[in-house]
């Protein structure tokens, strides 16, 4: 039964017999955590007393079930995935998975749709048809850039070494430091960096980024068109504030953070950055001072594209108003290069968020961008590249992904 | 007047010491431990302590009575910054010695007072019996006592507090020596939960079986490398295989490797030197695609190490892991290399020299784990596939590897 679920999942997987276990094993998952909480659940009572980290048990291949605290057992818990499909799953789960390989393989329905998560930086962030499904490449050029933030948020401040690696585990630690580190900061530097994700889709980027960066540095606004994208990134919103309830149990010791769980404050709007008029856009901030920092992942298949060669797991499933844009694609580029010039960003003789000699100097070592945008590939470079110019944006780089191609254009004025 | 000790908690316990009790602690608060038959490793005639390191601990003691007296002297009210900053690292750095030092002092005078009990010929045999029990305790005591002054007295190898890169593979044996392998991945990772570590699984090449070829995890927390880099070798089984019919014990092995966790500016890899290969790396990637294949295959060029990783959904997950598992290999090359060039290395340095060396023995039949470097044997041999007991065999390796340390330090 395993070899046929294999095959039947292959075409889906470019023919790749590795890849289609993996997809299998996550299903398996997906349906031993869903149908049969007695298995996960006492998986996280033994975890509990280690912290937060160990929520990602799942994707461990030999699955320790309940019996992971019963000592005599420890020879027997390593069950393989056909093992489980075979002799443990029980005749409903064995048809349900079944059924979920049907789905994938005869409606080309995407794996994240099926799960209902997919992880983004340290985040799971919840899927749901049609909004689109984040992709690596975004999530490892969001990855990246935290990291160049964090330098600018440990400007004097050595003690504070914010290590992404380690942060679930620090995280007791932290929020310990964090106290004494926001009130310092606090003092010091009275505005908040403020961060814009336009085209925000299901939140993943701008959530990210409010998790990953030291806690309350920021404020950060996400923007997108589609209703739906809207209410899932909300969705995401409340889950991840949620879960941090959860999870941190000396949480109320810090009585000011009743809408605070996450380190800092996001703010979902809809808004269509294309029509919009500047003050309809302007209005959505509180800040007069401007925007230090704008990430989008806009539309950028163009219309041929679109027609003629795409995955039907994308066009089926995901939404063309989150894939396809006119101008080669480009059209998002050029609208949100003119905004963020003329009326977003903040100008250069208030330039700095807070008053630092250091920070220039950051932002020239660590190349920190005022401007993130994700592209399609090379083809698209000349073109982003010219209407930056246009726009007296000084400064513009290229990041690749780990592919090698061209992803993302970066800027500064 | 302010007491000294009044600052202890503030500057006088230092970390390491901390360190010390606390994982003591929280080893005894998470499992019981069985009573351990073991062979005494040292009698305690044969302190470790030799007469150049009572001199030397002498001489530490009054610089520490010195210092505590200047520093008890300040006033609280015009203490002067600069001369307590001076002063109370070096006096930190004192206590951790001097302390468990003057404790032993102590406890060895009830020692010889116990001695004389037991030697008085008049004595009451009922008294003597009570005296003979409180003689092991003590001697128990002093060891541990010893040992405190011992760590404190040996320069600190940052490298220790490194977190630890745990690599094992399965070697001669089949699918025994791979079943093997799985009790030895669980082992380890019970004893890292009862040490309140991290242990994270980074990839795992498994038979059907749950038999496992190879795994590699990473383990993170206080002093992960200084505890676990004693287990580096070969690992022997012997027992009946659950296959074998005509009930034959068999002996396999597996290899152990611990490599210390490089931080950032431990090792610097360049990126130009790395090839990254990942499935469906051809089109163009992006919005255009929804791959769920998150695996990668970092090569680096110049050694040809290669790490390949699939276990997680995400890709950029996957590629940190890869990378993670390639630096503590260059790491562990680096030091591998520095540690051969240097001529007086004639020691084996833990954690670095011969992986191919047999370290221990687990034998089901006789229900024992022996291990060989120090000629140690526990007869309760399912409390140290649990974790719980493994303490007990790295407190006698610490203690063994400790010693020779010390009678190799130039005083
Ligand atoms: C490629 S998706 C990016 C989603 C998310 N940021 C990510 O990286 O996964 C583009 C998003 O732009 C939104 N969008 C499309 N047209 C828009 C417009 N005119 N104004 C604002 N958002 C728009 C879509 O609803 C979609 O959620």
């Amino acid at each position: 039964m395993y070899q046929r679920f294999i095959r039947q999942l292959l075409p889906k997987c470019s023919h790749n017999v590795i890849q289609a276990k993996q997809e299998i094993k996550w299903l398996v998952f997906y349906i031993n955590n869903k149908y049969n909480n007695n298995y996960s659940s006492s998986n996280n009572n033994c975890s509990s007393s280690n912290n937060n980290y160990n929520n990602i048990n799942y994707i461990d291949n030999n699955i320790n079930y309940s019996d992971n605290i019963n000592l005599n057992d420890y020879n027997n818990n390593n069950l393989s995935i056909k093992e489980i499909i075979e002799k443990k799953f029980s005749e409903k789960e064995r048809e349900i998975l079944n059924e979920l390989i049907k789905e994938r393989v005869e409606q080309s329905k995407p794996l994240q749709y099926i799960l209902g998560t997919q992880p983004f930086c340290d985040l799971e962030i919840i899927t749901k048809p049609p909004v689109l499904i984040p992709r690596w490449e975004t999530e490892e050029w969001t990855y990246q850039l935290i990291t160049k933030l964090n330098h600018l948020f440990s400007i004097n401040n050595n003690n504070y070494k914010y290590n992404n690696d380690d942060k679930k585990y620090n995280k007791k630690y932290n929020k310990k430091y964090n106290k004494k580190y926001n009130k310092k900061y606090n003092k010091k530097y009275n505005k908040k960096y403020n961060i814009l994700d336009i085209c925000t889709g299901s939140g993943c980027i701008a959530l990210s980024l409010a998790n990953s960066l030291p806690p309350n540095t920021c404020q950060i606004y996400g923007i997108d068109i589609s209703d739906d994208a809207l209410s899932l990134a909300n969705l995401n919103l409340a889950n991840l504030n949620n879960n941090n309830n959860n999870n941190n149990h000396d949480n109320n010791d810090n009585n000011n953070s009743n809408n605070n769980k996450m380190n800092n404050q996001v703010k979902f709007s809809k808004l269509d950055i294309l029509q919009s008029s500047i003050e309809e856009i302007k209005s959505l901030f509180n800040e007069d001072d401007g925007i230090d920092l704008i990430v989008s992942n806009p539309p950028y298949i163009s219309p041929m594209e679109y027609n003629n060669n795409l995955d039907p797991d994308v066009k089926l499933w995901e939404d063309k108003c989150a894939l396809m844009a006119n101008d080669d694609g480009t059209e998002f580029h050029n609208r949100i290069a003119y905004l963020a010039s003329n009326y977003l960003l903040r100008r250069n003789n208030n330039n700095k968020f807070h008053d630092d000699e250091n920070q220039e100097i950051i932002i020239k070592k660590y190349q920190i961008p005022q401007l993130v945008m994700e592209i399609g590939g090379s083809h698209q470079v000349e073109k982003v590249i010219h209407y930056l110019n246009k726009y007296h944006f000084g400064w513009t780089q290229i990041w690749k992904d780990a592919t090698g191609k061209e992803r993302c254009i970066v800027a500064r004025l | 007047m302010v007491s000294i000790y009044s600052f202890r908690p503030i500057f006088l316990i230092p970390s390491k010491c901390l360190y010390y009790y606390s994982a003591k602690k929280c080893l005894v608060q998470n499992c019981t431990f069985s009573s351990v038959t073991t062979k005494p490793i040292s009698s305690f005639k044969g302190s470790l302590l030799n007469n150049k390191v009572i001199e030397r601990l002498e001489k530490l003691t009054t610089r520490h009575t010195v210092l505590s007296k200047e520093l008890n002297s300040q006033s609280l009210d015009v203490i002067d910054s600069d001369f307590l900053a001076r002063n109370s690292k070096e006096l930190s750095d004192l206590s951790s010695i001097v302390i468990p030092y003057q404790e032993m002092k102590k406890t060895q005078g009830e020692l010889d007072e116990i001695n004389m009990f037991i030697s008085d010929k008049s004595g009451d045999e009922d008294f003597k019996k009570l005296a003979h029990e409180e003689y092991q305790e003590t001697i128990e005591k002093l060891k541990s006592l010893e040992q405190s002054v011992i760590t404190a007295l040996l320069p600190k190898d940052d490298i220790d507090e490194k977190n630890a890169v745990l690599e094992i593979r399965a070697g001669t044996g089949g699918e025994e020596a791979a079943l093997f392998a799985a009790d030895i991945l669980n082992m380890y990772e019970r004893y890292a939960l009862l040490c309140k570590w991290k242990f994270e699984k980074l990839s795992i090449d498994e038979d059907s079986l749950g038999a496992i070829k190879e795994v590699t995890a990473s383990i993170s927390g206080v002093g992960v490398f200084g505890n676990m880099k004693y287990e580096s070798g070969v690992h022997r089984v012997q027992r009946v295989p659950a296959t074998e019919k005509a009930g034959r014990v068999h002996t396999s092995t597996i290899t152990v490797a611990i490599l210390p966790e490089p931080t950032e500016a431990d090792i610097n890899i360049r990126e130009l030197d790395l090839r990254i290969d990942t499935y469906r790396s051809s089109g163009k990637g992006g919005q255009h695609v929804n791959t769920t294949s998150s695996a990668v295959r970092i090569t680096h060029i110049p050694t040809g190490f290669v790490v390949a990783i699939q276990d997680e959904r995400s890709q950029p997950k996957n590629k940190a892991k890869a990378l993670k598992i390639l630096k503590a290999r260059l790491f562990d090359m680096e030091r591998n290399r520095v540690h051969q060039e240097r001529s007086y290395a004639r020691k084996r340095q833990v954690g670095t020299g011969d992986r191919s060396e047999k370290i221990r023995t687990y034998n089901f039949a006789q229900n024992r784990v022996t291990d060989h470097r120090i000629n140690l044997t526990l007869h309760e041999l399912e409390n140290v596939l649990n974790g719980e007991s493994l303490q007990t065999i790295m407190n006698g390796l610490k203690i063994f590897y400790q010693s020779e340390a010390l009678q190799n330090e130039n005083y």
